[in-house]
């Protein structure tokens, strides 16, 4: 199964967007485990993820990120500011299987 | 003697002769071997000098003026210039406030040394921009020191302006022989002011051979008459130009940059309470000195007149205040009072609309004052007549029907003598006049006047700007559309008015309409003629409960659609649902058809109550609930076709719900069509490409997409099979044109309505529905709208949190922390939606009781916080603390300035 790890400032705003992905993924029949860590925490997740993905608020960690990505052989990058405005889960779904390559 | 003299000394002889019953400006020019059109000019200064009296009627009759002396001297300045005596100009209202600098700037131009400078007046119709000229004039002619020794002579170009000719003869002067019937030399306007100043208003009408001619003068100080080759005349004056139009386009560059001062003169809505009232009290006072009776006007009338939105400005003002007064007067001789009183039902409409109810019971008469020192106003005015009107009747013994019928006429009279006096044009231009030459717009104006009782059917401006674009789209051709084959007469009512229309145009512009053109106008008046209530379609109502949110709703689909498709019934929530029942069942049985009845509602019993009225009354109803706005549009657009029955209308509204439901959150599968406006005409050449370039200026950058095609349509059958093409390729948004064109279920937009004061707004919210996110986010730059985006996300994953608060306090707290750390759109809105979803958090454990856990502090810190820091974030900290009753903790203050400092 399919893990997409959000990662945010204390994981706040992107725990909810958790929901609204989740939700994108079962009308869609897609049954994937999605969640939301604070950005310190995702050292301690990212052996068992298939895709990272930042809030745009700690866009700074792209960086580091994706060097422990490419470590890991995870993809990382940050949501885009409209997506993530919109909270449009859907979209931000289908950004993370594009970057899975599922 | 000058001519002035002369004149004023003839009439003196003829007024003795002829037992004072009036001298003419024909009978003076016959006598005086002058142009009559001179002698009326100069009859015109007398009168403004209070030599003269006019009496009112065709033709004008001049009487001496008994309070005048009989000599000239008092008036003639003593190096020659006239001084202007009018009372009016002892003093400026604002003078010394809003039009002090204005003032001042022209007086140092006109005194200039040597010759004073050329000064360009700008400003709204109605602004006051001749009076502020004549007053620039007296005042610098009356400094001893002045170098003016000519006269201040005023003309305004419109007067002439279908003329072209005719205008700059009458500027310039025309030679004997320029043209047939130039029987002798005359003397133009410029000759008349040398060594004084000239005005001309409305200077953008002078043609630009004219304003070459202008600048010429101004340039070398010569010029030519009329007709002239090689003798050419020296001029020594001072050129004030006034216009309405925006000043770099309005003028040759050439002559504009040869007006050393441009002033523009403030509209009355700029100017200060204070001098709004100095001109009430100003016109009031002038109106009681012409009738020579006490006027009083009530608090309420006044507090109108000071309020009331007045676009056409002083001029408007003078005018309304003058209608007022002549009612007053009226009603005052009709009901024998001793004194006028002015009353709310006395005020003209616009300016009783201003009225504040509460204020019209209790209000107090105030008088207006009306000094004694002054001389009763020397004109024979609307007053006298209506007093002779009356007495006249009484002595006759007349019925008073027919005495207050005169009375009326004698004020209408009046009336569009004032109006044509004190506006020249009162309503701002609107856009599309742009398109159509002046001369064209002002023949079809006048024929619209003068041929009234003609039109059997509507013919308002919008008539008038779409065959007045059609024509002018034929002038600029030069040729007629190849439509030839399709010249099926319009009914016979239009082809007569088009055919009186084609030669008045003939005979007033010198424009020759071909049979086929013709045609093609009585067509266009056929066609703007409002449209019939579509009949036999599938009804809609609305209903919903709360005052008025189903009026509202279907305002703004009726709005976006076009047409009143959508009926609304409101249900107040004090309403008993029997009596709701009862309105809805009334409602429906009066206007329902064949073709069945489309109920949307909201909740709770309105969802059955369609079965039971269809039961009751037999009639075919469907309802559907839990209505929302897409779902309205998408009813309404069916219902306006007539050929869908009620299962189609009911199937697109519900489908439209249902697109709502997850369906909505679903990627855009389909790829995007490129959007489309088309603007059609009988031609597609003419009025379409015309609106076609309008829309490509006035389009919005965020709609830079949308493509725009004029088109043809045929003026008998309507086709648009070219509409059907488009349509396959693009997602065409609306028809905009001078035909009205039903197609499908795309919006049409008739161009009048486009061009008017916020006519465009629908075809604004037309666009705007129909971009895409991305259209809106790769250009939505400002704090505002990422805002508004972050307030959209926020809606969807909030439920505690006030997101309109939120978003009014992050729209103003906010902005100046993004300033200060300069923070990225990505940046922004992260931080928006971080720190909306710890508001919510925040609120969420304070209702559940769970304390908020917050990850222990994060990694090694490497930026630390300055007091600026905590300062610059404090307002946005204490907004939280105040509106929102959300205490933050120093923690949470910390991580939030920590996160923004780290942004970049």
């Amino acid at each position: 199964m399919m893990k997409i790890v959000l990662c945010c400032a204390a994981g706040m705003s992107t725990s909810l967007l958790v929901s609204k992905m989740e939700a994108a993924a079962k009308a869609q029949g897609k049954d994937y485990s999605i969640t939301a860590v604070p950005a310190e925490q995702v050292p301690l997740e990212i052996d068992n993820t298939n895709v990272l993905l930042l809030g745009p608020q700690v866009k700074y960690l792209l960086k580091k990120f994706q060097q422990l990505g490419k470590e890991k052989n995870v993809p990382v990058d940050v949501i885009g500011a409209v997506e993530y405005g919109m909270m449009d889960g859907a979209k931000v779904l289908k950004k993370a299987e594009k970057l899975a390559g599922v | 003697m000058n001519k002035l003299e002369e004149i004023y000394q003839k009439i003196n002889e003829l007024s003795s002769e002829e037992g004072n019953n009036g001298i003419t400006a024909s009978e003076l020019s016959v006598s005086l071997n002058l142009e009559r059109s001179t002698v009326s000019r100069y009859l015109n200064e007398l009168s403004k000098m209070n030599k003269l009296v006019k009496a009112p009627g065709k033709p004008v009759r001049y009487h001496l003026s008994k309070h005048v002396n009989d000599t000239m001297t008092h008036s003639v300045h003593p190096n020659g210039a006239v001084a202007i005596t009018d009372p009016n100009n002892t003093q400026f209202i604002g003078a010394d406030s809003s039009m002090k600098d204005i003032i001042e700037k022209g007086l140092a131009a006109l005194l200039y040394p040597n010759q004073g400078l050329h000064i360009l007046l700008s400003g709204e119709t109605g602004v006051g921009k001749s009076y502020l000229a004549e007053y620039l004039a007296s005042i610098a002619f009356s400094k001893k020191w002045n170098n003016f020794s000519g006269h201040f002579v005023t003309f305004n170009c419109a007067n002439y302006a279908q003329n072209p000719e005719l205008l700059m003869g009458h500027i310039f002067g025309i030679k004997k022989g320029a043209y047939t019937g130039a029987a002798k030399d005359e003397i133009g306007l410029i000759e008349q002011a040398n060594g004084g100043i000239l005005f001309l208003d409305e200077i953008h009408r002078l043609p630009p051979t004219g304003q070459e001619m202008l600048f010429y003068l101004i340039d070398k100080g010569i010029y030519r008459k009329l007709g002239e080759s090689d003798a050419v005349h020296h001029a020594n004056l001072v050129i004030i130009g006034a216009t309405t139009e925006t000043l770099e386009s309005a003028l040759l560059p050439t002559l504009f940059r040869r007006f050393s001062l441009k002033l523009k003169v403030p509209p009355l809505r700029e100017r200060t309470q204070k001098e709004r009232k100095e001109l009430l009290s100003f016109f009031l006072r002038r109106e009681a000195q012409k009738m020579n009776i006490a006027l009083l006007i009530k608090d309420s009338c006044k507090e109108a007149f000071l309020t009331y939105s007045c676009p056409g400005n002083i001029g408007q003002l003078k005018g309304d205040i003058q209608i007022t007064c002549a009612r007053a007067f009226m009603h005052h001789l009709q009901q024998g009072t001793n004194q006028v009183t002015i009353q709310e039902d006395n005020l003209p409409q616009q300016v009783l609309s201003s009225l504040k109810n509460e204020l019209q019971t209790q209000s107090t008469e105030q008088i207006v004052a009306v000094s004694k020192q002054e001389n009763p106003f020397p004109i024979c005015s609307i007053y006298s007549a209506l007093a002779t009107i009356k007495g006249e009747k009484q002595q006759i013994g007349h019925d008073q029907a027919s005495s207050i019928n005169e009375m009326q006429s004698a004020i209408n009279h009046y009336l569009s003598d004032v109006q044509s006096l004190s506006e020249k044009r009162i309503e701002s231009e609107p856009a599309w006049m742009r398109f159509i030459e002046h001369d064209l717009l002002d023949a079809l104006r006048d024929f619209s006047y003068y041929f009234k009782a003609d039109f059997t059917f509507e013919f308002g401006d919008k008539q008038l700007m779409a065959i007045g674009l059609h024509l002018e789209a034929y002038r600029r051709q030069g040729r007629s559309s190849d439509l030839t084959a399709n010249t099926v007469p319009a009914p016979q009512i239009y082809q007569l008015v088009a055919e009186k229309l084609a030669e008045f145009l003939e005979k007033r512009i010198q424009l020759q309409l071909p049979e086929n053109e013709i045609n093609l106008t009585a067509h266009l008046m056929a066609s703007t003629v409002p449209e019939a209530v579509h009949k036999d379609g599938v009804s809609v109502y609305l209903v919903t409960h709360g005052d008025s949110t189903a009026t509202s709703m279907a305002g703004v689909t009726n709005y976006l659609l076009g047409s009143p498709i959508i009926q609304p019934i409101d249900m107040p929530l004090s309403e008993a649902t029997g009596v709701t029942y009862k309105r809805i069942s009334t409602q429906i049985s009066q206007h329902a058809n064949d073709a069945g009845v489309l109920l949307l509602v909201d909740i709770g019993s309105l969802v059955t109550i369609g079965e039971t009225i269809s039961r009751d009354l037999g009639i075919r109803i469907r309802t559907l609930a839990n209505v929302n706005l897409p779902m309205l549009i998408e009813a309404g657009r069916k219902a306006l076709i007539a050929e869908n029955d009620l299962n189609e209308v009911y199937h697109a509204a519900r489908d439209a719900y249902l697109a709502l439901a997850p369906k909505a959150q679903l990627p855009v599968a389909i790829e995007q069509k490129q959007r489309l406006i088309v603007t059609v005409c009988f031609t597609g050449e003419g009025t379409a490409q015309l609106l076609n370039d309008w829309l490509c200026k006035n389009i919005d950058s965020l709609d830079r997409d949308v493509a725009i095609r004029p088109i043809r349509v045929d003026p008998v059958n309507h086709d648009s099979s070219m509409l059907e093409v488009l349509q396959k390729k693009y997602q065409v948004i609306a028809i905009v044109g001078t035909v009205p064109v039903h197609f499908h279920d795309i919006p049409y937009i008739p161009a009048a309505e486009l061009f008017m004061d916020d006519g465009h707004q629908r075809l604004k919210k037309l666009l705007e529905i129909s971009r895409t996110v991305s259209q809106v986010a790769f250009n939505g730059q400002k704090v505002a709208n990422l805002g508004k985006l972050a307030k959209k996300g926020l809606d969807k994953i909030t439920t505690e949190l006030n997101t309109d608060l939120f978003y009014t306090i992050m729209t103003k707290y906010f902005e100046p922390i993004k300033d200060y750390y300069q923070l990225d759109n990505d940046s922004t809105i992260g931080l928006w939606m971080h720190i909306g979803s710890l508001l919510e958090k925040m609120l969420q454990s304070e209702n559940t009781g769970r304390p908020l856990v917050l990850p222990a502090q994060p990694m090694e810190r490497t930026l630390s916080i300055s007091k600026n820091d905590l300062k610059l974030w404090e307002p946005l900290f204490t907004q939280f603390n105040e509106k929102m009753r959300l205490n933050m903790s120093v923690p949470i203050k910390e991580s939030l300035i920590y996160l923004a400092k780290q942004q970049n």
